[in-house]
């Protein structure tokens, strides 16, 4: 009960946070609306239209924006020593991990919900699939990347150059879940479904459960001094 | 206790005990290792050797719920600058558990006298008003332990009164309090027993009952002030120098 409490109560101060700064939810999703601007006006006319585009537009402009929110997730804890103030609450430590992960999971299906439709919209696309198959998509995709987004946030927030290095050290181990959230999104366009892609939607759960579950088991470590 | 860091003590085979309603002062030069040593009784930096007990038991033992019993006041604030005064100790109400957080955050914005200033981002307050309100983070969940570092520094006479009278209420209580002060003569008349650390090390270890604060002064800037470095000793040894005396008037 005492872990819920305190759970809760991290989320919950970073929601205040949010709404005060803005920083995890209106900058990335800002930033991937710019993002869908530049590429439109970028492409030659009619390649918008082409098989692939929209899906690499939407991943690309998504994971960017969000690398921006995370970021932020533990640099603010930096300054203050208010990290500390976190590790002195009377609970396991992984409660952080937890909480700092899916308050950013949160701001991440915020931003999601924002920017996609702008996406569908500006490429004509139709969903072409069940709305509950896209919940479950962007759902796992936002959480693959908020669960490993928070873990290495908390390494680079123990780094004097943590927040240049952040992306540097993320975005190799986001390959997966980008290589899975394309190939699913694709599927899901091109028939509706799963389809042949149904092995990238096992990855991608095995990928949730590897970092939530291992972070969550090693979070004392992580953020030891 | 021994800290080493990169191959440097910072803490040097430290041994001290504190009972239940004391309160040890510890004084030091800067780089003494007293800021390192509450944060190893408070769990946030490992020792390299030696073991931290509570009520005779390694920490370890005593699993998370452990830290329920401390406040820590430490150099950085602990404060989220942007939440107001009230959200920072609701939110620090909240993760140590305590049952109606909002009256209790609300019962300390009064006393530490932030009422005015309750719907404030913490960034606007002044120096002073910023050390009230993480001292009353401190206090917030009642512990029965405080690590306190430099709890004095930036507060003006009516708040150090204050502050004084609430050590000496929280004493009264059963509260073990471990003070770090470099102006230590505030703390003086609150301590039952005093250490000076130089170096990583416990030079000296008094019982205020059987030491005058004069006497006190006296070996704290012998032990902290290496020969010849003396025109310094009022600053670095809590005032009691020529310097320090000239600071004070």
């Amino acid at each position: 009960m005492r872990y819920l409490r305190a759970l809760a109560a991290i989320i919950w101060k970073d929601l205040r946070l949010e709404w005060r700064t803005g920083e995890a939810l209106l900058t990335p999703a800002l930033l991937a609306l710019l993002l869908l601007l530049v590429i439109i006006f970028a492409l030659p006319p009619g390649v918008a239209r082409m098989e692939g585009v929209f899906t690499a537009s939407l991943w690309t402009a998504l994971f960017f924006a969000g690398t921006v929110g995370l970021s932020r997730s533990f640099a603010r804890e930096r300054a203050e020593g208010r990290l500390w103030g976190l590790l002195l609450a009377p609970v396991d430590r992984s409660a952080v991990f937890l909480a700092k992960g899916l308050a950013s999971f949160l701001f991440l299906a915020l931003v999601a919900l924002v920017t996609m439709p702008a996406f569908f919209a500006v490429f004509g696309q139709s969903l072409a699939a069940p709305l509950w198959r896209w919940v479950v998509l962007v759902g796992l995709v936002l959480l693959a990347t908020s669960g490993a987004g928070t873990l290495v946030a908390a390494l680079a927030a123990q780094l004097r150059a943590g927040e240049v290095l952040y992306p540097v050290l993320l975005f190799p181990l986001l390959v997966p879940v980008v290589l899975a959230a394309v190939h699913l999104t694709d599927a899901l366009l091109a028939a509706g479904g799963w389809g042949e892609a149904r092995a990238w939607m096992h990855m991608l759960i095995l990928y949730n459960i590897l970092f939530w579950g291992v972070p969550y088991l090693i979070f004392e470590y992580v953020v030891e001094v | 206790m021994t800290r080493r860091v990169d191959g440097r003590r910072l803490l040097d085979a430290v041994t001290l005990a504190i009972q239940p309603g004391q309160t040890l002062l510890i004084c030091g030069p800067n780089g003494a290792g007293k800021s390192t040593l509450l944060k190893v009784a408070a769990g946030l930096v490992p020792p390299t050797a030696g073991e931290v007990l509570y009520d005779g038991r390694p920490v370890s033992r005593w699993g998370p719920g452990v830290r329920r019993r401390l406040g820590t006041l430490f150099h950085e604030s602990l404060l989220y600058d942007e939440l107001t005064v009230l959200d920072n100790l609701v939110f620090a109400a909240r993760l140590f558990g305590v049952d109606d957080a909002r009256r209790r955050a609300e019962a300390l914005v009064d006393e530490v006298g932030l009422r005015l200033a309750a719907r404030e981002p913490v960034a606007r307050l002044s120096r002073g008003m910023r050390q009230r309100l993480a001292l009353a983070r401190a206090l917030v969940h009642q512990p029965e332990v405080l690590l306190l570092d430099e709890p004095f520094a930036g507060l003006d006479a009516r708040w150090t009164a204050w502050l004084t009278e609430r050590l000496a209420a929280e004493r009264e209580r059963g509260t073990s309090i471990v003070l770090v002060a470099h102006e230590w003569r505030w703390a003086w008349p609150l301590a039952d027993r005093a250490a000076v650390l130089v170096r990583g090390r416990v030079e000296c270890l008094v019982d205020v009952r059987e030491w005058d604060a004069d006497r006190f002064g006296s070996e704290y800037r012998r032990l902290a002030m290496p020969a010849g470095s003396a025109g310094e000793a009022g600053t670095e040894t809590g005032g009691w120098g020529a310097a320090g005396e000239e600071a004070r008037s």
